[in-house]
């Protein structure tokens, strides 16, 4: 965890509010759309036969000579899924693994599980990667941060693996956090995050892009993706352009859809500092920097900024 | 010295090394490979960039390649290792029977040794009968070494014939099919049939045709001049008078050393008897021509002289028909030992021929004169058409010394005598691959190499892509 220590300690005091009330849950620190008993006051109704005699507002039943129901909003648990994808292209840079986007997203993950867990949600991890699919349930004991940092350490990027038919496994009462770089079954995962965000679901997309994927290094390359050794192009100087192009029409595109299913988007940079980023996803702004596909990579920025 | 038999495929070999080496110096590179998963943003295009640069690039690569397609060329084109020695083969020929005798092949061989040629004296049977035979004689030895010695470039060939033979229509057709010059060295042999009198026939040089009893106007003494008939290879004296004065002719060719030509101009020779009825006859034939015309037939042979022709060469006194008629009735004969002789053979002719007239002008009268005023025994090779173009010289007879028959095959050697026959004419005509090498190993070996090349240029390029 000394990894993960200043990590932490930048997020220590966030809290994670749900964007919308929760539904049916066990009691917990969210808004819920379930009316109960509570000490917090909300509202009158009238008093319906099968109702709690105990909720009566006995006193202004003696000043209407009319039965109230005494109604408070519930409070409810979120439980939280964080979903990394592990597939080869989140090995990228592979040269410096320190900053690729699965170490990125690995730190952004870990951020994020401490503030559900601080909020006391239970936060679960579905990690996919080349030898498959590796989960751990939702828990708010404690050291289940660590639990989730040591999987995630434990865990190598590789293979192609699809996020989108467990994602559609997951259910939908949940907060469900998606750590990936869009560059897998994008268009079935939109699908399936849409379906999810309709039943009630809270999904929240932190695109990982590499600064790397932004500032190609200079000279002629004959490039391939990981996931398809194939198909091999050759990147010239006269490309980049078109290149560029193509990339931010890809990122500007992946943000509209994200946003038109429902679900936030957060565009998180592999220079980008992990805290801030997790911040971010928290409070649903964008980086500074990010989210402006037209830009080139910026050094990250002492403090957040506001605005989706 | 390394040689190729098939100099075009070795060039074809050395052109394609000089491509590859032009090619060489374009640098046609694969761009170092970066893993990108935003890869399917680029641009599809050729993953190979070409450059031209001043300098060759890849060079071990290039070695290896010219090797490879040097080796190869060579091994297909007929690669041999030959000594400079072996290019030219003199062959000489000679009748077997009358130069069989073994010191003198090998003192024509001595004469004949030079450092670039191989020398090779053969004898060959029947060249008396049929000059054709030393031909085929010299085309069979000229191919037994042409395989035996790769490397030999051409043929010299020298043919010593004797100068008279019964036909010359096998050397006519086996000319033909010898690829370059021919020396031919004429000897007077002795007579064939009667070898016992070849006393007179020793000498060397030209002798001379006379015609003698003859009136000025001598139809006969006109073809011998018309045709240059006077400087024959022996002295030949026809007689024109009749057969009452022959005899006397006759003995005034005492010690005459060829033959003696009884062709009275008027009447019928000794021997031959008149014809009832007198007829006539189309054409006459000799020496493998015809001479066509309105002959009058007024004799036949004798009796005695019928018996004698139709016994062929088992009588005592042989005659031999030296012209035909059309229908195949004797028109000219020759006798050899005849009681009272003294010529080397009597030629007696029955042909009618008109005062005055111009037949024996015509062209096919050429064979006819020339069988008649040959030497005893035969036709006369050196007028034959087909040895007449070629190089032909005297050479004394094979009698006591040889000495002068090798000096002359060395002089006819030694000159200019026209071109050489080429000795791949005389080798099978293989494709470059059916060719062997030699030695022997040397193609498989030049192959081993070049596949050995093919290898190491694989492995190296395969180490390369690797890297």
């Amino acid at each position: 965890m000394s990894a993960y220590g200043p990590l932490l300690d930048a997020l220590r005091g966030v809290r994670w509010p749900a964007r919308r009330a929760v539904g049916n849950a066990p009691p917990g620190a969210h808004r819920s759309t379930q009316k109960g008993t509570a000490g917090e006051f909300t509202e009158y109704r009238l008093y319906r036969q099968g109702d709690d005699p105990r909720a009566l507002d006995w006193r202004l039943l003696a000043r209407s000579d009319r039965a109230f129901v005494r109604l408070s909003d519930d409070r409810a648990l979120l439980c939280t899924w964080i979903v990394v994808d592990a597939s080869a292209s989140m090995a990228f840079p592979e040269e410096a693994a320190a900053r690729s986007k699965f170490a990125q997203a690995r730190l952004v993950a870990v951020g994020l599980a401490a503030i559900a867990h601080a909020s006391s949600d239970p936060v679960g991890l579905l990690v996919v990667h080349a030898q498959g699919m590796q989960r751990v349930p939702p828990r708010t004991r404690r050291g289940t941060v660590q639990e989730l940092a040591r999987v995630l350490d434990g865990v190598g990027p590789g293979g192609s693996a699809p996020l989108a038919p467990l994602v559609a496994q997951l259910p939908v009462h949940a907060r469900v956090v998606l750590l990936t770089d869009c560059l897998g079954d994008a268009d079935a995962l939109l699908r399936t995050v849409a379906a999810h965000t309709v039943a009630g679901a809270q999904v929240e997309c932190v695109h990982v892009v590499a600064d790397a994927e932004l500032a190609l290094p200079s000279g002629t390359f004959l490039v391939h993706d990981p996931e398809q050794p194939r198909d091999e192009r050759v990147l010239s100087a006269a490309g980049r352009a078109a290149y560029r192009e193509r990339f931010d029409n890809f990122r500007r595109d992946m943000r509209t859809r994200w946003r038109a299913a429902g679900a936030g988007y957060t565009e998180v940079r592999t220079g980008d500092d992990a805290a801030r980023a997790a911040r971010a996803v928290v409070m649903g702004t964008a980086l500074s920097g990010a989210g402006q596909p037209t830009e080139g990579p910026k050094p990250p920025a002492p403090s957040s900024s506001v605005g989706r | 010295m390394l040689t190729v038999a098939f100099p075009w495929i070795f060039g074809a070999a050395v052109a394609a090394s000089c491509g590859i080496t032009l090619l060489h110096f374009l640098s046609v590179r694969t761009p170092p490979v970066l893993a990108l998963p935003t890869a399917r943003f680029v641009t599809t295009g050729n993953a190979r960039a070409v450059a031209r640069q001043p300098r060759l690039n890849d060079v071990l690569l290039l070695l290896l390649r010219v090797l490879a397609l040097l080796c190869a060329g060579a091994a297909m084109s007929g690669v041999r290792w030959q000594r400079p020695s072996a290019s030219l083969l003199r062959l000489v020929v000679a009748d077997d029977a009358q130069w069989g005798n073994r010191p003198w092949r090998d003192s024509v061989a001595r004469a004949l040794a030079r450092a670039d040629a191989v020398v090779e004296v053969h004898g060959a049977r029947g060249v008396a009968d049929d000059p054709g035979a030393a031909l085929v004689a010299a085309t069979q030895h000229a191919a037994r070494a042409a395989a035996r010695h790769p490397s030999l470039t051409a043929v010299e060939l020298t043919l010593l014939l004797p100068s008279t033979a019964a036909t010359t229509q096998g050397y006519a057709a086996w000319r033909a099919y010898w690829p370059g010059a021919v020396r031919v060295l004429l000897t007077t042999a002795p007579p064939r049939v009667a070898r016992d009198s070849a006393s007179g026939v020793s000498a060397v040089g030209r002798g001379a045709v006379r015609v003698q009893g003859g009136a000025r106007d001598d139809v006969v003494a006109a073809a011998v001049g018309h045709w240059s008939l006077a400087g024959a290879l022996q002295e030949v004296v026809i007689e024109r008078a009749p057969a009452a004065d022959r005899t006397a002719g006759a003995d005034n060719a005492a010690a005459l050393a060829g033959p003696f030509v009884h062709w009275p101009a008027d009447g019928m020779p000794q021997g031959w008897i008149p014809r009832a009825p007198t007829d006539s006859v189309g054409a006459l034939a000799a020496a493998g021509g015809v001479l066509v015309g309105p002959f009058v037939r007024v004799a036949a042979p004798g009796p005695h002289l019928a018996a004698r022709i139709d016994s062929g060469g088992r009588a005592a006194l042989p005659v031999q028909v030296v012209a035909w008629w059309s229908d195949g009735q004797p028109a000219a004969v020759e006798e050899r030992g005849a009681a009272g002789q003294r010529a080397a053979c009597l030629r007696t002719v029955a042909v009618a021929v008109p005062r005055g007239s111009d037949l024996l002008l015509s062209p096919g009268a050429r064979e006819l004169m020339n069988a008649l005023i040959a030497p005893c025994g035969g036709v006369r090779v050196s007028s034959a058409p087909a040895i007449a173009q070629d190089l032909v010289r005297p050479v004394a007879a094979p009698s006591g010394s040889a000495g002068s028959a090798v000096s002359a095959v060395a002089a006819v050697s030694a000159g200019d005598n026209g071109r050489l026959a080429p000795a791949a004419a005389f080798r099978d005509p293989q494709l470059p691959w059916q060719r062997g090498s030699d030695p022997w190993w040397l193609a498989p070996a030049l192959l081993a190499l070049a596949l050995l090349a093919l290898a190491a240029e694989w492995l190296l390029r395969d180490r390369e892509a690797v890297s």
